[in-house]
């Protein structure tokens, strides 16, 4: 397939799927009165179990969430500055609390907090399940800084994609950091880690993060390094169709030039059977497979040319290292 | 293929533009219930109250490097997700009219009495506007007064017939954080949906006392982390580390313990501290300064220089003494219009863009009561 005919191809999927859009089923008055209902009900569950974070060396500060009775805090990583320092919680109510800083990582943003000294039981919020895109979501934290004159402010988005962070239209600022993120149901499904110019981009940490090094981090140890903390997406470097191939497996639409796909010699219209020998059955298994991979990750792709069916090696790379070639 | 899925390729696609942008991490570095000195104040002739005035008109977070982002009214998926708001939205542009200054959409107007409009004052004096009264109809307008305070003016309009709106003037504790609410232009098209984010509050800091400290945790009481220079603390010989276990009589066990017992009192009030330095205790008494003249745009979130990044922020957005924070991200320009529940009814009034995650607006009752005691007074 000539380059011309797969660009024509690209825009040709850009204005199917602009058209898609202008007739996709739209919410109504009925069911966005459904979702108040249910977002105000979440809110008196949630707002006693965020606080406010104040590092008492002075400095820094931010947002937490308690995940358990016994004062377990999940914040972001850079919230908390190195383990075992001293912080002090606030409640909205005015309550106040002494915590240390436990472990975190700071590559995926993660960090957590114990509230130290006999506080009595605690309220606290359950981990949510995994998420998807659209689906809504809201925001609590201390956006400015705790303020004693206001619960945090609640602020309402939907899931916009989904990566090595969650990214929402839930708005963020200077002081949510750490702050939660929750679904319709009131689980905790991120937590606040960074934004980018855009209204849309508001990045949180999704659970899977917290349930990988939970032991790790509890026990104390911190690790990884806050540059790779900007968003980075690990990418192969093709766009495949969304339609299964017949015969089985995904067929290649283009290959972005400079990139490992490009220079291990996949072509469109090659057809992707499996990934490191598992079978490629859904176009989402495979995106998830990657947001769980680090540029410098490899993966080997099993590839239908023809007759012929080829492994290839890829080192996955990031997508920043995609701008400066391109 | 689902139109989901085709919807989240098409986002995909959208997203790429800010990959390679820089993202920036939210961490706070100050707590704001112990404001920082700003740049130092000129000494003059001007009034502690002129001079907050003057700064509120500070200049409009317009340019600068984050704010670029296009407004979310662009944003095709955003319109699609306000269409349903429209049926509650419409019958609302019966009661609104533009503002323009040099024919540019400035503000909107609501129309309180036959001839009668609300808008917001920054955006109208010491300025040349027109009243936009849809279909192609403009006039000029005279200000009749101007709330100070609440940066409301009620400017009059040589026409008649304008139907004033029926404000839902509702208990300002039945204005619930989560409930929704959305707001629309002139021409009634909804601009902004979300939801109310905090319970109605005052912004006011006129009266508030204040230290010049910044505080953490200690064993018997609140250790100074910081003592700004020439400020009511520094004055009273507070130092760095002084740990304050007693405001007058009153044991001071935690941080928004003494920071209320401070912004509770007035300035000018002297109170004494008993504190703490190494294991000596000692007393002093303090005579408290104003907040407020250390705020020039004091708004919670806006503490900072992310806090108008992919937003553009109104000129004047803080000490309004009764507010509604919300989180839709309306435009300067939408100031001055109607914000409605999920009921269809007029609650408050957009009177700011006040940074990235939030707005005010002033509650119906307040704007009732505002109205009322001005025709009483005339």
């Amino acid at each position: 397939m000539t380059g011309r005919t797969a660009r024509s191809l690209w825009i040709g999927w850009i204005l199917l799927a602009s058209l898609a859009s202008a007739t996709l089923a739209q919410d109504t008055l009925v069911s966005i009165r459904e979702r108040e209902k249910r977002v105000r009900s979440v809110i008196s569950k949630v707002l006693p179990c965020t606080v406010g974070i104040r590092s008492n060396g002075g400095g820094g500060g931010g947002s937490g969430v308690l995940v358990s009775e016994d004062g377990l805090v999940l914040t972001a990583a850079h919230v908390t500055q190195a383990s075992g320092d001293s912080v002090t919680l606030l409640f909205a109510d005015g309550r106040e609390v002494q915590g240390k800083a436990l472990g975190a990582n700071r590559t995926t943003d993660a960090g957590m907090i114990q509230i130290v000294g006999d506080v009595g039981p605690l309220p606290y919020v359950e981990l949510g399940p995994p998420v998807t895109v659209d689906q809504w979501c809201l925001s609590l934290g201390h956006p400015g800084g705790f303020d004693p004159k206001r619960p945090p402010p609640v602020r309402l988005g939907q899931i916009l994609d989904l990566g090595r962070f969650l990214v929402t239209d839930c708005t963020l600022t200077n002081g949510d950091s750490g702050g939660p993120l929750f679904d319709l149901d009131g689980r905790l499904i991120g937590i606040h880690s960074s934004i980018g110019t855009s209204l849309v981009n508001n990045n949180h940490v999704p659970m899977a993060a917290f349930r990988t090094d939970w032991d790790k981090m509890k026990s104390g140890e911190t690790w990884g390094n806050l540059r790779s903390f900007v968003r980075q997406r690990a990418i192969l470097g093709f766009r495949l169709d969304k339609r299964p191939a017949r015969g089985g497996g995904f067929r290649v639409l283009r290959v972005i030039p400079g990139t490992p796909a490009a220079e291990e010699g996949i072509l469109a219209g090659d057809r992707i059977l499996a990934y490191d020998d598992i079978p490629l059955v859904s176009l989402e298994q495979l995106r998830d497979a990657m947001t769980q991979r680090s540029p410098g990750d490899r993966m080997l792709l099993t590839v239908r040319r023809g007759d012929e069916e080829l492994e290839m090696d890829l080192e996955l790379i990031s997508s920043e290292d995609l701008s400066e070639e391109e | 293929m689902s139109q989901t899925r085709v919807l989240s390729k098409l986002f995909l696609c959208a997203l790429c533009s800010c990959f390679f942008l820089p993202s920036m991490a939210i961490a706070q570095d100050t707590p704001p219930d112990q404001p920082q000195e700003p740049e130092a104040r000129p000494e003059n002739d001007e009034s502690p109250e002129r001079q907050r005035r003057r700064d509120r008109r500070g200049r409009r977070a317009r340019s600068g490097f984050f704010s670029g982002a296009r407004p979310r009214q662009e944003d095709p998926r955003y319109v699609a997700r306000l269409a349903p708001y429209a049926e509650l939205v419409t019958p609302m542009a019966t009661h609104t009219c533009g503002i323009l200054v040099e024919g540019r959409p400035r503000a909107l107007a609501t129309v309180v009495d036959d001839g009668l409009l609300l808008t917001k004052a920054s955006e109208i004096t010491d300025r040349r506007f027109e009243v936009d009264l849809g279909n192609a109809l403009r006039c000029e307008a005279e200000i009749e007064h101007v709330f100070d305070e609440h940066d409301l003016a009620l400017i009059r309009v040589p026409v008649r017939g304008l139907r004033p709106v029926q404000w839902a003037a509702i208990d300002s504790l039945s204005l619930l954080p989560g409930s929704f609410v959305a707001c629309g232009d002139a021409s009634g098209t909804p601009v902004a949906a979300g939801v109310i984010s905090a319970p109605v509050r005052s912004l006011s800091s006129d009266n508030q006392g204040y230290l010049g400290v910044n505080l953490g945790a200690a064993d018997d009481g609140v250790r100074l982390t910081n003592v700004e220079p020439d400020s009511p603390a520094s004055a009273a010989g507070l130092l760095r580390d002084d740990v304050v276990m007693f405001v007058e009589d009153e044991r001071c066990e935690s941080t928004s313990q003494l920071i209320r017992a401070i912004s509770s009192r007035s300035p000018g009030d002297t109170i004494r501290l008993r504190f703490l330095r190494g294991d000596q205790s000692q007393e002093t008494s303090v005579t408290l300064g104003s907040r407020a003249a250390l705020e020039s745009s004091g708004a919670n979130d806006d503490s900072s220089g992310v806090s108008n990044m992919g937003t553009e922020l109104s000129d004047v957005r803080s000490g309004y003494p009764v507010a509604l924070q919300h989180d839709l991200a309306i435009r300067p320009q939408d100031c001055g219009g109607i914000l409605v529940d999920l009921d269809g009814r007029p609650i408050a009034l957009n009177i700011a863009r006040a940074s990235r995650v939030s707005s005010y607006a002033i509650p119906a009752a307040e704007i009732v009561k505002l109205l009322h005691e001005w025709k009483t007074e005339q």
